[in-house]
């Protein structure tokens, strides 16, 4: 008579493990939530993802130098390769180091680091040195790391992931909504008083197209 | 004589058309605002949200004052979709001002779905004209064929269609489709004091007061020096006495240890569809235990979005979006389709407006080719927004939370569970999508998968014929009291139809205002 193949016996006690360890798990889960220890988990979370994010240290607000707005500007022209209204990016530079705290040590810390960087590469300030330098220095910014890397890379080199988010985005989010539709042929982009009488065409340097 | 006095409970565009029409008639009228100031003409905040991408945190209140519990299946916090300041939520709105149509009054008569208002479209259309001169609505019907009757036009020209639009109505209109020009409170020419529109094109918070808000006239009313406007000043009570008048609020400043009592002798809350049946709940005392005007337990229910689906649209042709701020095509020919019951009637918003539009993110930089590659898809993308009727049901209410303010009272609860109704205008919503996107020639679409209120709730005061089945009268005089009111959305019987709601609460207004001057005082 065959005996019944011990490989589906196991099976059968696995199964019955699995599922105690499963209701165990899952008993476990439900007292978790129902109790305090839920609170504290979560108060653990938060304590890491504070860790993990690039948050501005909340220092004074204060009036930036123009060493610094001259950095962020030359940072502004590298990173768009595009003529734009400067004073505009100065505004937003300006106000926000003014209003938001964080914001002004955070510029004069990355025009520090560039000019360090530009200094090292070229022995020049980083608005005072070539395109192609410039080009080199903000090389490192990838605006595609997936979010692991930047995890990870912000518990070595925080500095730059906050260089990346607060200055290098902010930038590009400005000029998206701004000099972005100047570039695509735009008289002007919204936010500015543009009248009623050319709406209701395409824009003068596609005319001709449409 | 003694000097007529009103209260009024709200700040938003409802509380000060009233505020405006009673001063302007002799009254001395108190505006109770919970939320803070808010500068106009709006240049400040719109400078702070246009060129510094800040969002003042000045103009907003701690979660101690404001919140709310939600539940449902409705994927957003209604709380967030609340504007509690000086001007309420209409210091920043898109500004379209449609009428409801005669039959959006009778729908349970007609389809069978909903209720019926306890009045018609003729009782309303003289106010519809006055709420539309007060607004400062630019619009035509010439080309709208769908529109409502009128007894006086716009008061201002039209905004044309914009140069998307046009190229789109042309391709709907070879399919029998109509896209038409849009009635909204923006300026075409100056107007009552307000610039003529110059196109900013960040229009939810226009920067010189050509879309209108109502600190426009908040202000003026508050410079005949027979208004007080009390901010950052909470409600948590309404008394009336035994023989139903009611008597004064309970007022508290948000930061003070005290509250104090303000006696008026008209009443007015138009506190937005959640906090005004929150005030009336908030009231019950020993004759009125479940709340004020709840006697048949009607205050609550009968909350209603519209729901709204923000799709999208990408041609080959490029349609320029975002070169003008405010709305122009849409479609009325929806409104009230048949089949209208088993669902409801839709308004097609195909407006390309800055507000709408998708921006691109870049992710490469120093090179402007690649920069502009990234950017020219925006050029090709067309909003196409499905804006719906709903219907009250069980599954929809407004009530109050276990969670409490500073002062111990309450928040609001709000549950929303779309019913089979909602869920057969979607699948008429797509439909129609489907369509529209097939006439003209889309490469692409994306329908989204959650729908949106449009920040547009209404109900939970509904008004009514009797107690047995409403919270006010059909003028917002809530039923057992001689002198307390209710105004705004709150009091609607369903939704606005598939129309945005803001023109209907402010005509409404006037007409509350109009019988509190002639036949309360």
């Amino acid at each position: 008579m065959n005996r019944p193949a011990p490989q589906a016996r196991t099976s059968r006690r696995r199964f019955l493990q699995l599922l105690g360890v499963c209701a165990l798990g899952g008993f476990f889960a439900a007292w978790l939530l129902r109790s305090r220890l839920w609170n504290v988990a979560a108060k653990m979370v938060a304590v890491a993802r504070q860790r993990t994010d690039p948050v501005l240290a909340p220092t004074a607000p204060g009036a930036l130098s123009a060493g610094t707005l001259q950095t962020l500007e030359a940072v502004t022209l590298t990173l768009v390769d595009t003529p734009v209204e400067m004073s505009h990016y100065v505004g937003y530079f300006q106000w926000r180091a003014g209003n938001i705290a964080g914001y002004r040590d955070l510029y004069e810390e990355c025009a520090r680091g560039l000019d360090e960087a530009a200094s090292r590469a070229a022995g020049l300030s980083f608005s005072r040195c070539d395109r192609d330098v410039r080009l080199r220095i903000l090389g490192r910014v990838d605006l595609s790391r997936s979010g692991i890397r930047t995890v990870a890379m912000n518990l070595y080199d925080r500095s730059w992931i906050r260089f990346e988010q607060y200055v290098v985005r902010e930038i590009l989010a400005l000029f998206v909504r701004t000099d972005g539709w100047v570039l695509l042929g735009y008289e002007t982009w919204p936010g500015t008083p543009r009248g009623l009488d050319s709406y209701t065409q395409p824009p003068r340097a596609h005319r001709s197209a449409a | 004589m003694s000097e007529k006095t009103a209260a009024v409970v709200g700040s938003g565009i409802v509380g000060t058309a009233i505020a405006h029409y009673l001063v302007n008639r002799g009254y001395r009228v108190d505006v109770f605002e919970k939320g803070p100031e808010y500068p106009y003409p709006h240049r400040q905040p719109f400078t702070e949200r246009t060129y510094y991408r800040y969002v003042n945190p000045a103009y907003t209140l701690p979660p101690t004052i404001r919140d709310l519990e939600y539940s449902g299946d409705y994927a957003k916090n209604p709380d967030d979709e609340r504007f509690m300041r000086v001007g309420g939520s209409a210091t920043r709105w898109q500004a379209l001002t449609l009428r409801m149509l005669p039959n959006d009054f009778r729908t349970r008569s007609l389809y069978g779905h909903g209720n019926d208002w306890p009045l018609d479209y003729a009782d309303l259309e003289p106010y519809y004209c006055a709420a539309e001169g007060l607004l400062g609505v630019s619009g035509t019907d010439a080309d709208n064929p769908f529109a409502p009757p009128r007894s006086r036009p716009y008061p201002l020209p039209q905004f044309d269609l914009s140069y998307g639009d046009g190229l789109i109505a042309e391709k709907l209109r070879a399919a029998g489709i109509v896209l038409h020009t849009t009635p909204q409170a923006r300026t075409r020419q100056a107007y009552d004091g307000r610039p003529a529109c110059q196109n900013f094109g960040m229009c939810t918070v226009c920067p010189i007061g050509a879309r209108y808000s109502p600190n426009h006239h908040l202000a003026a009313t508050i410079a005949t020096g027979r208004c007080r406007l009390h901010t950052n000043t909470s409600v948590r009570r309404i008394i009336v006495d035994g023989a139903g008048r009611a008597k004064s609020l309970l007022c508290q400043g948000n930061d003070a240890a005290t509250p104090t009592e303000h006696a008026a002798q008209v009443i007015v809350v138009a506190c937005g569809a959640i906090e005004s049946v929150r005030l009336l709940l908030l009231s019950a005392d020993g004759p009125r235990p479940e709340g004020i005007g709840n006697d048949a337990g009607h205050l609550g229910k009968h909350f209603v979005f519209h729901h709204t689906w923000y799709g999208e649209l990408q041609y080959r042709t490029s349609l320029y979006p975002a070169r003008f701020g405010g709305a122009t095509g849409q479609s009325c020919q929806f409104l009230d389709p048949p089949g209208r019951g088993t669902h409801g009637g839709v308004k097609i918003e195909f407006s390309a407006t800055t507000e709408y539009h998708k921006l691109r993110e870049i992710r490469t930089v120093g090179n402007r080719a690649a920069i502009a590659a990234q950017l020219r898809p925006i050029l090709h993308w067309h909003p196409l927004a499905m804006h719906s009727e709903s219907a009250p049901s069980p599954g929809k209410y407004v009530s109050l939370s276990r969670r409490r303010d500073r002062f111990g009272d309450p928040f609001p609860y709000v549950h929303y569970q779309s019913a089979e109704f909602d869920q057969a205008t979607e699948r008429y919503a797509r439909e129609l999508f489907d369509r529209f996107a097939t006439i003209t020639g889309a490469n692409e679409r994306s329908f989204p998968r959650n729908y949106d209120s449009a920040a547009h709730h209404m109900g939970g005061c509904r008004m009514g014929a009797s107690v047995r089945d409403s919270v006010v009268d059909s003028y917002g005089r809530v039923h057992g009291t001689s002198n307390l009111f209710v105004a705004g959305g709150s009091t609607f019987v369903g939704t606005s139809g598939a129309v945005n709601p803001t023109l209907t609460m402010v005509a409404l207004a006037l007409r509350t205002a109009d019988f509190i001057d002639h036949q309360v005082s």
